[in-house]
């Protein structure tokens, strides 16, 4: 008892103390939680952003054979080319750019080509503007890859004719250094025609979709299932872009807060621990003579760490509320689209309600070991 | 009742090795007044805390009723401290946050005894302190301040009043009143050591001891 209003006297006398030192505390837990809550926020909104960005989808037949599939850039099977208007037409599910093509292996002019048929892109309904994402092949026209015109000498206006149908050179590709340079582009009907595959296709790409279905699984998971009964003979692969870099963006968030968090606890509990030295210090007479009157010391240390844990649990609520405040303030400005998912958070109060007077305590435990294990009159002395 | 055994206590100093106590045998009586003299820095202070259990020597025994103090353990030395010992410091070493009655009750808890305030304010009226009791220390003079101590010393009803230098920081007038509240302990059967480096103080005492570089004399 008698040490419980030696604790509340001596907070009183010492205010100022005891109130940068609660400051100090109310500050760490205050950012810890504003921070804790904030980068939830951060996290959410990182991830509902991206997925507005939407998913790359490529869909192949499914029967496909996918070590040959990732040798030759395309499928050996085709697929009806009806999947992309049933694609374009499936609600709940939107896109930005989507394509249909057809590509084969074939020999033309004594030389190994890649034909690929290009469907012009099929435009979202609400974006009948829309500039197209990749170059549209006009029917009767080619584009022909830079290697292989050098290498046949076709120039651009030139009239060629692949297995029976005539195409005029539309553009030159300049050299890109890829499977391209050999690549002979036409449009869609005309390369069905061309390789005798009548309203086939082997590749859809599907770019910056959204599914409006809410849903726990991965992204890919849920077009897989949306688009499993939708398009039976088809398989859907996600092109991984997007992805890296929603993962470089979480992990680059992830270590920004640690970055942030690491630096105000190392400030805070700097602040704390320098105070609580000082207080002890400053109270090492006071120490002196309860040990000379014959104090235990176990006794005396119960009213430090009392203290420290009136500093800590004082600190750990108004901070908790304060950071709470704080994040409810300004996070639906900073995070517009998670505003309604930012909310207070009993769990961090019952975190920091632990670890901020433990952190005290722990804090004031050096400087007052010392000064109970001391013989109380080097302590009175230092006076 | 306190007995000295050649004891010796060593301190490094940055001029090198202090024999603050050097080979100090001493006995001294229940019921005795014993004043000793000497000196500044002769050791005199450093004898009396380690009659007193607050500080250990580096050699040598100190008893208290038979007990050797500092072969006991911590805790039960700091009993026997606070059963057998008053203590009255020269800085008065008063608890700044607590008023005049509550640094009196300060001693009660660590003997066991209840922090008796009607006890604390008898003994206070009986060194004039009555329109006092209230007070934050810092609200007091050098001579109430050392008569607060001095009922903080007395609260237990200690066998033993160890007095170092008190009178060092009062003026004439407040030292004659300490000493003679002393004087009137002793009479009532108390055993009381005090320190002064002041030849010139005038006690009532019945023994004198000198100190000089760490040796009785």
């Amino acid at each position: 008892m008698i040490f419980f209003r030696l604790i509340l006297k001596e907070i009183v006398h010492r205010k100022v103390n005891f109130l940068l030192s609660v400051l100090a505390v109310i500050l760490a837990v205050g950012l810890y939680v504003a921070f804790t809550m904030l980068g939830r926020a951060s996290a959410n909104e990182t991830r509902k952003l991206m997925l507005e960005l939407g998913q790359n989808l490529r869909i192949i037949p499914k029967e496909t054979q996918m070590d040959e599939f990732w040798i030759t850039g395309f499928s050996d099977v085709t697929m009806p080319e009806d999947y992309v208007y049933r694609f374009a037409e499936k609600s709940g599910y939107s896109y930005t750019h989507l394509t249909a093509t057809l590509h084969q292996k074939i020999q033309w002019q004594g030389n190994t080509v890649i034909l690929t048929g290009v469907l012009p892109e099929v435009l979202p309904p609400d974006k009948s503007f829309q500039k197209p994402m990749t170059f549209t092949v006009k029917p009767g026209t080619a584009y022909i890859g830079a290697e292989l015109a050098s290498s046949l000498q076709i120039q651009e206006n030139d009239d060629i004719d692949v297995a029976g149908v005539p195409l005029k050179v539309a553009r030159i590709l300049t050299f890109k250094g890829s499977i391209d340079d050999i690549r002979l582009y036409c449009h869609l009907h005309e390369a069905q025609t061309i390789l005798n595959l009548p309203e086939q296709i082997n590749e859809i790409k599907a770019l910056e979709c959204m599914c409006y279905t809410a849903t726990d699984l991965d992204p890919l998971t849920a077009a897989q299932k949306q688009l499993k009964d939708l398009l039976p003979e088809g398989r859907v692969l996600l092109l991984d872009g997007i992805a890296q870099i929603r993962i470089k963006q979480r992990t680059s968030i992830r270590k920004h807060m640690n970055f942030i968090m690491s630096g105000t606890f190392l400030g805070c509990g700097g602040v704390i621990a320098i105070l609580a030295m000082i207080n002890v210090r400053d109270r090492k007479s006071e120490i002196g003579l309860l040990r000379v009157l014959g104090y235990q010391g176990a006794g005396i240390s119960l009213m430090f760490l009392g203290k420290a844990l009136v500093t800590g649990i004082l600190g750990a609520v108004i901070g908790y509320y304060a950071g709470t405040q704080l994040a409810l303030t300004y996070g639906p400005e900073i995070f517009p689209v998670t505003a309604k998912s930012i909310a207070a958070d009993r769990s961090l109060l019952n975190d920091v309600l632990i670890w901020a007077p433990a952190f005290v305590m722990i804090a004031s435990c050096l400087p007052m070991v010392f000064a109970i294990t001391s013989d109380p009159a080097v302590l009175l002395r230092e006076e | 009742m306190i007995q000295f055994e050649n004891v010796q206590k060593r301190f490094v100093s940055k001029d090198g090795p202090v024999n603050a106590l050097d080979g100090v045998d001493l006995t001294i009586e229940k019921g005795q007044f014993a004043v000793i003299r000497g000196p500044s820095g002769c050791g005199k202070s450093t004898l009396l805390m380690t009659m007193a259990g607050t500080l250990g020597p580096t050699g040598g025994t100190v008893k208290i009723d038979g007990n050797d103090l500092y072969a006991m353990t911590g805790r039960k030395r700091n009993k026997i401290r606070a059963k057998y010992f008053g203590f009255v410091f020269q800085m008065f070493h008063l608890v700044p946050y607590l008023n005049v009655v509550e640094n009196v009750v300060l001693a009660g808890p660590a003997d066991g005894r209840k922090a008796d305030k009607a006890r604390a304010r008898q003994l206070l009226e009986a060194l004039g302190l009555s329109g006092r009791m209230g007070h934050r220390t810092g609200q007091l003079s050098s001579g109430e301040k050392q008569r607060v101590a001095l009922a903080r010393a007395l609260f237990n009803e200690p066998p033993i009043l160890i007095a170092d230098e008190p009178t060092g920081n009062l003026d004439t007038e407040n030292a004659a009143a300490v000493h003679e509240h002393l004087s009137k302990y002793h009479q009532q059967g108390g055993t009381v050591i005090l320190v002064t480096h002041d030849s010139h103080t005038d006690v009532q005492a019945d023994r004198e001891l000198c100190m000089e570089k760490g040796k009785l004399i």
